[in-house]
């Protein structure tokens, strides 16, 4: 149930993240999908994690891979395979939720975001031409910035799901959540 | 069955359904998008109505602020009557860009399927916007989309009532470019060494592999060539700004004549006007 509630919450995080735009004056995307689907890894077990990855990744690919004559510049279902990387290293300290440490995940949530951003840089680095390796400040205030973006917006997620998962009953003494 | 053996089932369903998602044939790929698009797009319509109506709000709240400055200054005091007019003045301003969007439909040489932009890619590094228009209204995949301003890009997929474009912005799209009066002719893409580009800025552009030494100005217009047969000729792409020669050819810094981190409506090219009758 609680994992059918965060797929409907990523669906309408993936709409809502094509009106939400850019920080003004940065160019950095307000990315809320990774934001959404990484409180569900934090939360949810490795079945759940990994139904979410595939599921936002594969949204994410339908939606937005550009493909030029039968060819793309990130490999379709690429998107997939990353999400499962960030999420199950999110979801190596779901142990620390269970115990209420929610600032972690926050904060946690804001580098494997910026993480997903930069990965995508060096895949489409590698395979766009002519080949370019460039790191410009603009670059890395995308990367980052969509990272700060995100920690920002996982901080009252994270209090919300330690709100909730407090009144449900799920945190753990600290002995037994470790 | 322990977590343990549960966790080693999902990683290998997960691997699975990878696996066959990587490889997908191209067209059972494109037809996934297509499905995920129309399944998408009433969503983002919906969003783009909500958008609007808020993005209407906010900019009805920003003139009431200046109608009360105003007031203040005059010494007026009819607030509901000016706050009316303003409101009148953005139905106008409306209907003005409405008109001349229509004047273009009915001047362009072109027949043209007008389309609402209803998404932005959220992504960083593609630029991409969804459109309002699809298979059912004659779009389809390569099509060149444009505004009365100049050539925004093409349509890479399409679903029967909605459609993703690909902006001129983005590194994956070139165009096939010459300069008004004169016999240069190029490539037109992106400038990539500086930044990569996103939805969110106006980007620069370059034409490429011009003649070296070609008499080039500052101010001249550059239009689609039509090599390649994606774009029809005599497009505006953009004006040059700064003409360099290089070691083989010659380049041209190029001013996106379209405002790409604007885009509202737009029009898709189904063909020419007249083709239809000569057939």
């Amino acid at each position: 149930m609680v994992t059918l509630l965060f797929i409907v919450a990523m669906f309408v995080a993936f709409v809502f993240q094509h009106f939400s735009g850019a920080v003004p004056g940065f160019g950095s995307q307000i990315l809320l999908l990774p934001v959404i689907f990484l409180s569900g890894a934090a939360t949810l077990p490795v079945w759940s994690m990994l139904s979410l990855a595939f599921i936002a990744g594969l949204m994410w690919d339908c939606m937005h891979s550009v493909i030029i004559d039968g060819s793309a510049d990130f490999p379709f279902g690429g998107t997939i395979a990353l999400y499962a990387v960030i999420g199950s290293l999110m979801n190596g300290l779901r142990p620390l939720f269970l115990r209420g440490l929610w600032q972690i995940h926050a904060a946690f949530t804001g580098v494997l975001t910026s993480l997903l951003v930069l990965v995508e840089y060096i895949i489409i680095t590698f395979r766009r031409e002519p080949f370019a390796l460039i790191w410009p400040r603009e670059v890395w205030i995308r990367i980052g910035g969509s990272g700060l973006v995100a920690a920002i917006m996982a901080v009252p997620i994270f209090l919300f799901l330690t709100w909730a998962s407090r009144r449900a009953g799920l945190f753990q003494p600290m002995r037994n959540a470790i | 069955m322990n977590s343990r053996h549960a966790n080693l089932i999902a990683i290998g369903a997960f691997v699975a359904a990878l696996t066959v998602v990587f490889i997908l044939s191209p067209h059972n790929r494109q037809k996934l998008q297509s499905a995920f698009l129309g399944m998408v797009s009433p969503f983002l319509k919906k969003g783009s109505e909500v958008d609007s109506r808020w993005k209407g709000y906010r900019s009805g709240l920003k003139k009431i602020d200046d109608l009360e400055t105003e007031n203040q200054r005059l010494k007026v005091d009819n607030d509901q009557f000016r706050a009316t007019n303003q409101a009148l003045r953005g139905v106008e301003s409306e209907n003005i860009r409405l008109k001349a969007a229509l004047g273009y439909q009915d001047t362009s040489p072109f027949t043209l399927v007008p389309a609402r932009v209803i998404g932005r890619s959220p992504s960083n590094w593609w630029s991409t916007v969804i459109i309002d228009k699809g298979s059912q209204d004659l779009v389809d995949i390569g099509l060149a989309v444009v505004t009365p301003d100049g050539l925004v890009g093409k349509v890479i997929s399409l679903s029967p009532h909605s459609s993703s474009v690909l902006l001129i912005s983005d590194e994956n799209c070139k165009v096939a470019g010459s300069v008004e009066s004169s016999k240069e002719q190029g490539i037109v893409r992106v400038e990539v060494h500086g930044q990569r580009t996103s939805n969110s800025i106006q980007p620069t552009m370059t034409l490429n592999f011009l003649t070296r030494f070609a008499p080039l100005r500052a101010g001249q217009r550059v239009l689609t060539s039509g090599a390649g047969g994606i774009y029809p000729p005599e497009i505006l792409i953009g004006q040059i700004s700064e003409f360099k020669s290089r070691e083989l050819d010659g380049q041209a810094t190029i001013e996106p004549s379209v405002d790409i981190a604007a885009l509202s409506d737009v029009f898709v090219i189904t063909g020419k006007k007249g083709a239809a009758k000569a057939l």
